[in-house]
């Protein structure tokens, strides 16, 4: 098991050391250059100053060099876009509200989405059935960016039930979780009931009907253990993607995340803030990649990575 | 359980949400009675009982609080409400004296300012403040260390460029002391310019001539303006809060000089970037004020809480004459910029109150000497005409000797409005003129840079004053200016602008500047199209809001809830 880590850790290493590499160098290619207007505005000399400060004045492979140094030191650089703010800082203070609202809407997925994928297999063809899926349908076929607007305005401005935006007690959460895990509930529902049915036909649970066991310990004891294991595979892949891809949500109910700064840094040539929040991000991705290869193995003892003992 | 709980969250919001639709409803019904608009007078502040108690929408996050560094009209705005110059302007745009206790004494030549300040003055820590804190800021400023974008206001006192120039540690010192800018005593400034400008008293009232304490800010380091706890003023407000792009909450400075005349205890900032939602949460009252565009307008067209602001900033567009040498000849450029109908555009494609343009300086925008330029100046752009156009075009292509253009893109931002406003010109030049131009909308930063690399065959740009002057609109288009990116000349146009910068009789400097604008218009050298003004919702409960068309973007000393 530890080998098995140690493995990893390395390979996660080398997977962040290449994203660095191929973002910094990519955005190197955008055209335009950090400082916008301002550079128009200042003499030649203070934007060399400027310039020094940031370490462009030098070739690009000795600005990698150092920035690769940096980054295994822990730090990001100072953003272009505020100069009084270091990246770490903005990580620190921008990404707290994507996470809670990343978890709340995950939370709210799964018990949602297995429960109506559950349903589904359970009543089998029956109206249960079409209209749990239904409903999974709407959720893949209405992107979030319609939604949330439509929920900010009638939820929140017209029936006036819940806030319609901005950040600040618990009924400022329920609305942009529920838009953010509508994709997700609907990718859970319809990977649950199919994992359900395939496991209702196997061996093992004819056996247990037969035996005479009652349907409710047939469906916890027995289908549930094995119907999950494909779900929490792609759980890992979800969760990055909830709470990385809270842009659209964050913009339309006002909510101080990171995904606003990332767009924002890409359009103003932020390069500290562009490669400092892909780095961010990619080390997320691969920590929880990481995590649920881990919790695979746990659930299921036939796949565990040392294999033999 | 969790239903039940989300349940009950609803429950309560709702009844709060009813509570505050009451609340807004006996407001809306005491408003019956006749009274002046949002922008109407100041001393209304009857003491009703109402709470002193503001919410607003704002934009953007202002990226630091530093009377030196700042460059957004957002930290132009917060910094007008947390700190205070010598002046202050008015609903009118006049100077009203702030620190200062008195309008300047100037003197016979017009270049030294001798103002003095009010006594008793502190900063909002109780510290003194005294005319060395004016002497500090403006040697901060122009410091090269410190690479303000906007130290070239400060070069107007005599001496700035030498400090901006300096190479080594004892130039610099040498410089900042022949700076001219002099505490003569604790309570008096005296200010000396390199020449005489008659908008200058008002210019006191920007930011970039705000005072600094120097012990606070150097004890701030970088972070000078990075945090609600490392700005420091002498304004009507004190920043208390600031947690970065979510809220900044402002509260009424009692320390202030004026604040018996202070009426808001209270005013909180959300940034709100999404519109749509700003509509939202302003028409659920959760906001006083929200920004707003387009199609979000036609529900409130023709009610009070609709408030247009006419700024100080003209859409205008350039033809790059390297490129494109058919656009070195006048007939051209006069040609493709006829064919546009600038009033079809304003009105059905802006549609935000902006209108076509007469020319490139703005309304509102002064002369330099007492008078509103485009009053004095007139009309001088060429007018919408077809007929007109197709006939100079076709003398001005044979003039130029070619048959036809090279391959033509318009650029320009890919905002929602840049987008629409690039498919109307297209459209334009190919039913008027027949001529195909393709549209490239691009990113701010990207559009720029590529502007301001000559990298362009027509581009769609935006320019905003820096100042009140005629000045800092003409001045970009001397030849080798970095803003001058068609590669236009004109000696007559340049000898006019050179010599206004050194003018000392203000009359003939603006009689300069107005013959220097008609050559730009008469040349087709750039083609205005429109002056811009954006729209905004506020509550009519809000009383004395003033919305400066250059700047701040708002003014909060005198507004009052009623």
């Amino acid at each position: 098991m530890l080998k098995y880590v140690l493995r990893r850790f390395i390979y996660m290493i080398i997977t962040l050391w290449v994203i660095i590499t191929a973002t910094f160098f990519l955005m190197k290619l955008l055209p335009g250059n950090p400082f916008g207007e301002m550079a128009a505005k200042l003499p030649p000399e203070n934007l060399a100053i400027l310039k020094a400060q940031y370490g462009l004045d030098k070739p690009e492979w000795q600005q990698y060099l150092k920035y690769l140094g940096n980054v295994a030191q822990g730090d990001l650089g100072v953003s272009y876009q505020f100069p009084t703010r270091t990246v770490i800082e903005v990580i620190k203070q921008s990404f707290p509200a994507s996470l809670e609202l990343g978890i709340e809407s995950l939370v709210v997925a799964i018990i949602i989405g297995l429960l109506l994928g559950i349903i589904a297999a359970l009543k089998h063809n029956k109206w249960q059935d079409y209209s749990s899926m239904f409903i999974a349908l709407v959720g893949i076929s209405v992107p979030s960016f319609v939604v949330a607007p439509l929920l900010s305005l009638y939820v929140g401005n017209k029936w006036g039930i819940l806030p319609p935006g901005l950040w600040e007690g618990p009924e400022h959460r329920i609305l942009p979780a529920l838009a953010l895990s509508l994709g997700t509930i609907a990718i859970l529902a319809r990977m649950m009931r199919a994992s359900m049915l395939e496991v209702s036909s196997l061996d093992y649970i004819k056996t247990a009907k037969s035996k005479g066991l009652a349907t409710s310990k047939i469906v916890t004891g027995h289908m549930l253990r094995n119907a999950i294991l494909p779900i929490v595979t792609i759980l890992g892949p979800i969760a990055v993607n909830v709470i990385t891809g809270t842009l659209v949500v964050e913009t339309v109910f006002v909510i101080p995340g990171l995904g606003y700064q990332f767009v924002s840094s890409i359009t103003t040539l932020d390069y500290t803030m562009i490669t400092g929040l892909t780095v961010f991000y990619a080390a997320i991705l691969i920590v929880v990649m990481f995590l649920t290869d881990i919790a695979y193995g746990l659930i299921d003892p036939r796949i565990r990575m040392s294999g033999r003992r | 359980m969790k239903f039940k709980k989300i349940f009950t969250a609803a429950m309560a919001v709702t009844l709060a949400g009813t509570l505050l639709a009451a609340c807004g409803n006996n407001n809306n019904g005491a408003s019956s009675e006749p009274s002046g608009s949002a922008s109407g007078s100041a001393t209304t502040g009857s003491g009703t009982g109402s709470k002193q108690e503001m919410v607003m929408n704002y934009r953007a996050d202002p990226p630091a609080l530093d009377v030196s560094i700042a460059e957004s009209s957002a930290s132009f705005t917060i910094l007008g409400a947390v700190s205070e110059g010598l002046y202050r302007l008015d609903k009118d745009m006049n100077p009203q004296p702030a620190l200062a206790a008195e309008l300047p004494k100037i003197s016979d030549d017009g270049t030294v300012y001798t103002i003095k300040l009010r006594d008793g003055l502190v900063w909002a820590d109780g510290s003194p403040l005294t005319a060395k804190d004016f002497v500090y800021s403006y040697q901060r400023t122009l410091d090269p260390a410190t690479k303000a974008s906007y130290a070239f206001i400060l070069t107007w006192v005599k001496g700035g460029q030498a400090v901006q120039d300096a190479k080594d540690e004892a130039s610099l010192k040498a410089a900042k002391e022949a700076l001219g800018v002099k505490a003569i005593d604790d309570t008096t400034l005296e200010i000396t310019l390199e020449q005489p400008m008659a908008f200058f008293t008002g210019q006191l009232a920007f930011l970039n001539y705000y005072p600094q304490n120097e012990k606070f800010v150097s004890a701030q380091g970088d972070k000078s303006g990075a945090d609600a706890d490392k700005v420091l003023g002498a304004g009507p407000f004190v920043l208390t809060k600031w947690d970065h792009e979510q809220q900044l909450v402002l509260e009424k400075n009692p320390k202030y000089w004026d604040a018996a005349n202070v009426k808001l205890d209270k005013v909180t900032l959300n940034i709100v970037k999404d519109t749509a939602t700003g509509l939202n949460l302003y028409e659920s009252n959760k906001t006083d004020y929200a920004d707003i565009k387009g199609d979000q307008m036609k529900p409130y067209e023709g009610k009070p809480e609709l408030v247009r602001k006419s700024e100080l900033v003209t859409g205008y567009l350039n033809f790059q004459q390297t490129k494109v040498p058919a656009f070195a000849n006048v007939k051209v450029r006069q040609a493709l910029s006829m064919a546009i109908d600038r009033e079809g555009l304003v009105n059905t494609v802006l549609k935000n109150g902006s209108v076509a343009s007469t020319g490139y300086v703005p309304n509102g925008n002064s002369d330099g000497n007492g008078a509103e330029f485009r009053q004095v100046a007139g009309d001088t752009e060429v007018a919408f005409d077809v007929e007109k156009a197709k006939t100079l075009l076709a003398e001005g292509l044979k003039e130029a000797g070619v048959a036809s253009f090279p391959a033509l893109t318009v650029m320009g931002d890919d905002t929602e409005t840049g987008k629409k406003m690039l498919e109307f010109l297209v459209s334009q030049w190919k039913t008027n003129l027949g001529i195909d131009v393709a549209t490239e909308p691009l990113p701010h930063a990207t559009r720029l840079e590529k502007e301001l690399s000559k990298n362009y065959t027509i581009v769609s740009s935006l320019w905003g004053a820096d100042y009140n002057d005629p000045m800092t609109w003409l001045d970009m288009f001397i030849s080798g200016s970095s803003f001058n990116t068609q590669d236009w000349k004109n000696d007559q146009y340049d000898t006019l602008v050179k010599s206004a910068q050194k003018e000392l009789d203000v009359a003939k400097r603006a009689e300069s500047l107005k013959q220097a604008e008609k050559i730009l218009m008469d040349e087709a050298a750039i083609f205005p199209v429109y002056f811009r003004s954006s729209p905004f919702l506020v509550k009519e409960k809000v009383q004395g809001l003033i919305l400066p068309p250059y700047g701040p973007d708002f003014e909060l000393k005198w507004t009052s809830i009623k």
